[in-house]
C-alpha cells in the first residue's frame, strides 16, 4: 500500500520557507573555491572587527589554522616530489606557526590555556572541509591540463591570501593588546614585563662584542 | 585571461579607485573642520593612499569610468564608511591570483584596516 508522503513534504517546505530558520542540510554543499572565498570573507570580517582582547584567543587558534591550510596545500593535486620552490611560503609559515605552538605549550607563557576565537575555529573548520573534498575528488583532476593547472595555482594563492589577511588581523590584535598594557602600566605606575621569548620572524639583534666597534 | 574578463577587472578596480577618491575627499573635508591633532587627518591620508594603491594596480593607459554602481543613491550622499565598505565589497571578486594583481591582497588588508578605523572614529 502506498503511503501518502504529502504531509511530510509539507512540513519540510514549511521549514525551508520559514525566514527565521536556517534549514539543516546533511552535508556541506560548497565547492573548494567557495570555501576558500569564505575563508577570505571570514578573515576580512575578523580584520574589520578585531580588538586587543581578541589577541589571546586568536593566537591560540593560529597554529591550527595554519596547519589546516598546509594540509589543504599538500592535498592539492600536482604536487612535485621532493623540495619544491612553490611550497616555500607555506613551509616557512608552518615552521613559524609550529614555533608559536610549542611556545604556547609552556604553561607560564602568555596567553596560557583558554578559549580559541570562534572566528579562527570557523576558518580552520572550513579549510578542513575543503581538504576533505580535495582528497575525495582531487584524483579526478587532470592537473597537467592548462586550465586545471591555473585553477590549482589560483587555489594556492587564495590559501595564502586568506592566511595573509588573518595574520594581519592577529597582528592588529597583538599590537592593540600591547598598547592597552602600556596604557594600564602608565595608569598604575607599574612597569610592563617584557617577554623573554622572541618572535621566530624577528630574532633578537646580537649585541656588539666589547671592542668590536669602530675605534675611530 | 580573456579580454572581457580583463576589462571587467579594470572596471572594477576603476570603480574602487573612484569610491576611495570620494571617501578621501569626504574625510579630508571633515578633517579641515577638526583639530590639527584629530585622527581624521590620519584616516584621510590612509584612504588617499589606498586610492593610490588601487590606481597603481591598473594599466597606465586605463581611463577611469564614471561610477554608476547604484544609480538611485548619489555617491555624494554616502558617508566615508559606506564608500569604504562598498570598495571592500568590490575587491571580493578581484582575481587576486593573477600576477599583476599580487598587490591586491595588501589593498584588501588596508581597506579592512580603514573600515575598522572609521568605525572606531564613529563614522
Amino acid at each position: 500500500m502506498a503511503t501518502d508522503l504529502r504531509p511530510a513534504y509539507a512540513e519540510i517546505d514549511e521549514e525551508l520557507f520559514d525566514v527565521d530558520q536556517i534549514p539543516r542540510t546533511s552535508r556541506d554543499l560548497r565547492s573548494v573555491g567557495e570555501m576558500l572565498f569564505d575563508v577570505d570573507y571570514l578573515g576580512r570580517q575578523l580584520l574589520m572587527d578585531v580588538a586587543g582582547d581578541d589577541a589571546g584567543p586568536l593566537l591560540r587558534g593560529w597554529p591550527t589554522t595554519v596547519a589546516t591550510a598546509e594540509d589543504l596545500w599538500a592535498a592539492l593535486p600536482g604536487r612535485r616530489p621532493g623540495v619544491d620552490e612553490r611550497d616555500r611560503p607555506i613551509t616557512r609559515l608552518s615552521a613559524q606557526a609550529a614555533t608559536i605552538e610549542s611556545s604556547l605549550a609552556n604553561p607560564r607563557a602568555w596567553p596560557g590555556q583558554g578559549p580559541i576565537d570562534p572566528r579562527m575555529s570557523q576558518m580552520a573548520e572550513t579549510l578542513i572541509s575543503a581538504t576533505s573534498l580535495v582528497r575525495r575528488y582531487g584524483g579526478e583532476i587532470r592537473h597537467e591540463r592548462t586550465e586545471a593547472h591555473r585553477d590549482l595555482e589560483a587555489a594556492r594563492t587564495r590559501i595564502m591570501h586568506g592566511l595573509y589577511v588573518t595574520a594581519h588581523a592577529l597582528n592588529v590584535a597583538l599590537h592593540e593588546h600591547g598598547r592597552e598594557r602600556v596604557k594600564d602600566a602608565r595608569v598604575t605606575g607599574r612597569r610592563v614585563n617584557l617577554a623573554q621569548h622572541h618572535s621566530p620572524s624577528t630574532p633578537p639583534t646580537p649585541s656588539p662584542r666589547p671592542g668590536s666597534g669602530s675605534t675611530g | 585571461m580573456t579580454t572581457a574578463a580583463a576589462d571587467e577587472t579594470w572596471e572594477r578596480l576603476g570603480a574602487i579607485a573612484q569610491l576611495l577618491h570620494r571617501a578621501s575627499s569626504e574625510v579630508w573635508s571633515a578633517a579641515d573642520q577638526a583639530a590639527p591633532d584629530s585622527p581624521l587627518h590620519d584616516l584621510g591620508l590612509g584612504v588617499y593612499l589606498a586610492h593610490s594603491q588601487a590606481s597603481a594596480l591598473m594599466p597606465e593607459d586605463h581611463v577611469l569610468p564614471e561610477v554608476d554602481l547604484e544609480p538611485e543613491v548619489d555617491l555624494h550622499e554616502r558617508t566615508a564608511l559606506q564608500l569604504l565598505t562598498e570598495a571592500e565589497k568590490l575587491t571580493r571578486a578581484l582575481p587576486l591570483h593573477r600576477p599583476d594583481l599580487v598587490a591586491g591582497s595588501q589593498l584588501v588588508v588596508d581597506l579592512c584596516d580603514l573600515i575598522r578605523e572609521a568605525r572606531g572614529l564613529g563614522y
